[in-house]
Order: C-alpha cells, then sequence, then structure tokens
C-alpha cells in the first residue's frame, strides 16, 4: 500500500465519522463543529486528485464561510434539540420508540439503498480498476481554471454573481423584517 | 495512486449519510448541515470524474466551484428562514411549520 | 506534487501529538478535589440569577451573511486576478460586471443601515 492510498482512507475515514457524528451528535452546536471537520477532510480529498485550487477553495468557502454562518444560525435561533419534559409512562415511551423506529427505518431504506445502488453500479461499470493518469500541464491550477472560467463559463460566472446578489438581498430583507417587530 | 472506485465509494457513502439526515431530523439547521454533506459528495464526484477520465480539464473543477457558489446562495436564505421561524414560534420542528404566509 | 505536503502533515501530527500529551500529562500531574463551592459558577459573589444564555440580535447574522457572499465573491475574483494580463479586455469587463452586480447589494445593505454596529 503507497503512501497516497494510505492517507485517502485515514482522511476519507475521518472524513465519514465527522458526517456521521452530524447526524447523531446530541448537542446540534458539536453536530456544526463536526461538519466544519468533514468539510476538511473533503478538502484533504481534493488535495489528494491535486486539485490545489479546488481544496482551497474548499477550506475557504465550505470551512470558512458555511461553517460560520451555520454556527451563528445556531446561536442566534437559540434552539436546543434536547427538550426536558416530564417522564411519560412506560406505554407511552414503548409507542413512541415504536414511531420513531418507523419515522427511520424508510429514510434509512432509502440511503442505504442508495449508497448500494451506487456502490453496485461502480463495480459494475469497470471505473474501479480506472487508474489516475498523470496530470498534462496545469489543468487544474488557477490559471487553467481561471482561463476556462471566463472564456466558456463567462456567463455562468455572471449568473453566478446573480444568484450571489439575490441571495443577499432576500436575506437582508427577511432578517430586517424580522428587526422590525 | 488511489483507484476511481475507492473515491465513488467515499462520495456515496458520504451522500447517503446526508440523505439519511435530511430525511430524518426534524430539527431544520441540522436538515441544511446534511444537505450540505450531500452537496459535498456529489463536489467529490465531479472532480474525481474529470480528473481521471479527461485529466488537466478544469471543467470539474469549475462545476464544483459553480455548486459551492449556489450552496452558500442557498444556506443564506435557508438560515435566514429558519431564524424568522425560529422567532415565531421558538420551534424549528420542521414538521410543525404549517404556514408559509409571512 | 503531494510529496510538497509533507510537511504540512508533519506539522499536523507534532501539533496533535504536543496537545493530546500536554493534556494527559495534566490531567496526571495536576490535584483533584473537588467540593460544591468550587464547582459553583462564579458571579462577583453572588448566586448567578437566569440562564447564561442570551439571545443575540437578527442583526449579527446579517454580518455573516454579508460576509459568506463576498468570501465566495473573493475566490472568483482571486482567479480573475491571475489570468488578468492574458485574458485581456473581454475578461476585465466580465470582472467589472460581476463586481458591479455585487456592489449593488453592498449599496443596498448599506442604505437599510444594516451594516451598522449597534
Amino acid at each position: 500500500m503507497n503512501t497516497t492510498l494510505l492517507a485517502f482512507f485515514i482522511v476519507a475515514f475521518i472524513s465519514l465519522v465527522a458526517a456521521w457524528r452530524v447526524i447523531t451528535d446530541p448537542s446540534i452546536l458539536h453536530a456544526g463543529l463536526w461538519m466544519g471537520l468533514s468539510f476538511v477532510g473533503v478538502a484533504g480529498i481534493f488535495l489528494l486528485l491535486e486539485a490545489e485550487f479546488l481544496a482551497g477553495v474548499q477550506v475557504l468557502v465550505y470551512v470558512g464561510a458555511i461553517t460560520t454562518i451555520i454556527l451563528f444560525g445556531i446561536m442566534l435561533s437559540d434552539v436546543g434539540e434536547v427538550r426536558v419534559g416530564p417522564e411519560p409512562p412506560g406505554w407511552v415511551q414503548a409507542g413512541a420508540a415504536w414511531h420513531r423506529g418507523l419515522r427511520h427505518a424508510f429514510p434509512l431504506l432509502v440511503a442505504a439503498g442508495f449508497a448500494g445502488t451506487m456502490l453496485g453500479l461502480y463495480t459494475q461499470s469497470g471505473w474501479g480498476q480506472l487508474r489516475e493518469r498523470p496530470l498534462e500541464l496545469a489543468g487544474l491550477s488557477v490559471g487553467g481554471i481561471g482561463r476556462e472560467l471566463f472564456s466558456t463559463f463567462a456567463l455562468p460566472f455572471e449568473i453566478a454573481s446573480l444568484v450571489l446578489l439575490a441571495a443577499l438581498l432576500g436575506a437582508i430583507v427577511l432578517a430586517m423584517r424580522e428587526e422590525e417587530r | 495512486m488511489i483507484p476511481l472506485g475507492y473515491i465513488l465509494g467515499f462520495s456515496a457513502l458520504l451522500f447517503g449519510l446526508g440523505l439519511y439526515g435530511a430525511l430524518t431530523r426534524r430539527n431544520a439547521i441540522r436538515m441544511v448541515m446534511s444537505i450540505e454533506l450531500m452537496l459535498n459528495a456529489v463536489n467529490v464526484n465531479f472532480l474525481a470524474f474529470s480528473r481521471y477520465l479527461n485529466p488537466g480539464d478544469p471543467r470539474g473543477s469549475i462545476w464544483a466551484i459553480f455548486v459551492m457558489t449556489v450552496a452558500a446562495a442557498e444556506v443564506a436564505l435557508g438560515l435566514a428562514i429558519i431564524l424568522m421561524l425560529s422567532r415565531r414560534q421558538d420551534d424549528i420542528d420542521v414538521d410543525k411549520v404549517h404556514s408559509l404566509q409571512g | 506534487m503531494l510529496a510538497a505536503y509533507t510537511d504540512v502533515v508533519t506539522f499536523l501530527l507534532v501539533a496533535v501529538l504536543f496537545i493530546a500529551a500536554s493534556l494527559f500529562l495534566g490531567g496526571l500531574l495536576r490535584p483533584h478535589h473537588p467540593y460544591p463551592e468550587k464547582l459553583s459558577p462564579y458571579e462577583c459573589g453572588k448566586a448567578p440569577i437566569g440562564s447564561g444564555q442570551v439571545r443575540f440580535k437578527v442583526r449579527y447574522y446579517i454580518f455573516a451573511l454579508v460576509f459568506l457572499v463576498f468570501d465566495v465573491e473573493a475566490l472568483f475574483l482571486y482567479a480573475w486576478a491571475v489570468i488578468l494580463r492574458q485574458a485581456g479586455w473581454p475578461a476585465l469587463w466580465e470582472g467589472i460586471a460581476f463586481v458591479a452586480l455585487l456592489f449593488v447589494g453592498l449599496i443596498y445593505a448599506w442604505r437599510k443601515k444594516v451594516l451598522k454596529w449597534v
């Protein structure tokens, strides 16, 4: 086993465990921090694929900005997840457990079915044997990405700016209306 | 070198975890987080395919960057809506949200 | 190319090991005598009243929001700045249009007085 493969396994494992904790951690603030760790793991995968610029962008946008704004959202909405109420009687708890089991059975089936189908397809397709070819020139460098971005992708680039503008205006309108109440 | 199958397997597992979280969690902020995990898995696929099938072509990276831009916009708006809900009914359980009118 | 990151990984490992070792050694060496007065939260000698959590203003969210949007803008501008010299005039105008569109948002935020720290 070579070093790259070993590094891939470690990074993928950290990222998946962190993603699992995002769903299961009882404290939502901790879940937000685990999400940041999972994003760092994905950035590591990008780095292993020799896409340095994308790894940097992943850290800048996902770890730096999206995790921050979600942590802000958690603190501003101050909604804890665990509500301690009076202890319900035993049969209610059993019913709740049964209900919860039903609630989770179908999504579990869907998610596991999806992941299983994709894994099956990937093994069928023969892509699994495909090896990495050496990178031609500096295609994934900032320059290569920038040249393509400002020629072929000029229109999507301007539309991205429109999308950001719409998000900015919409969120300001929503938040300001709330502040005035 | 990492075989392509391993990377695709990783992204399928990450997407599955995100999907499970988005379907089962009732806390709206946790749903947003799960959706972000799914978008990350999609980005990994974009880059992996572009890197293995057509190395040196930056288009996979560019699409991943656009996905990130849209994800940022989505999080900004989604959290603004969640904040509004939390101020109005001090709860962000998505099952209890019936009113969509301002 | 990846060999260049060996230093980063080494740095990371040393940092993690150092912190783990210091925490472990600290736990081993420090005295441990808890009693109720020591464990109670300190608030100027008085017993604390109410919850420690306060509700922040929604306004703070907008600061994070503006940061998020301009963070994404910065990443596009970085790629733009790198290729600007060789890509020439069309790329310049595209970049200016991009910045101008987002500048509208900044003006709006400014006019709405959301950038003021209150």
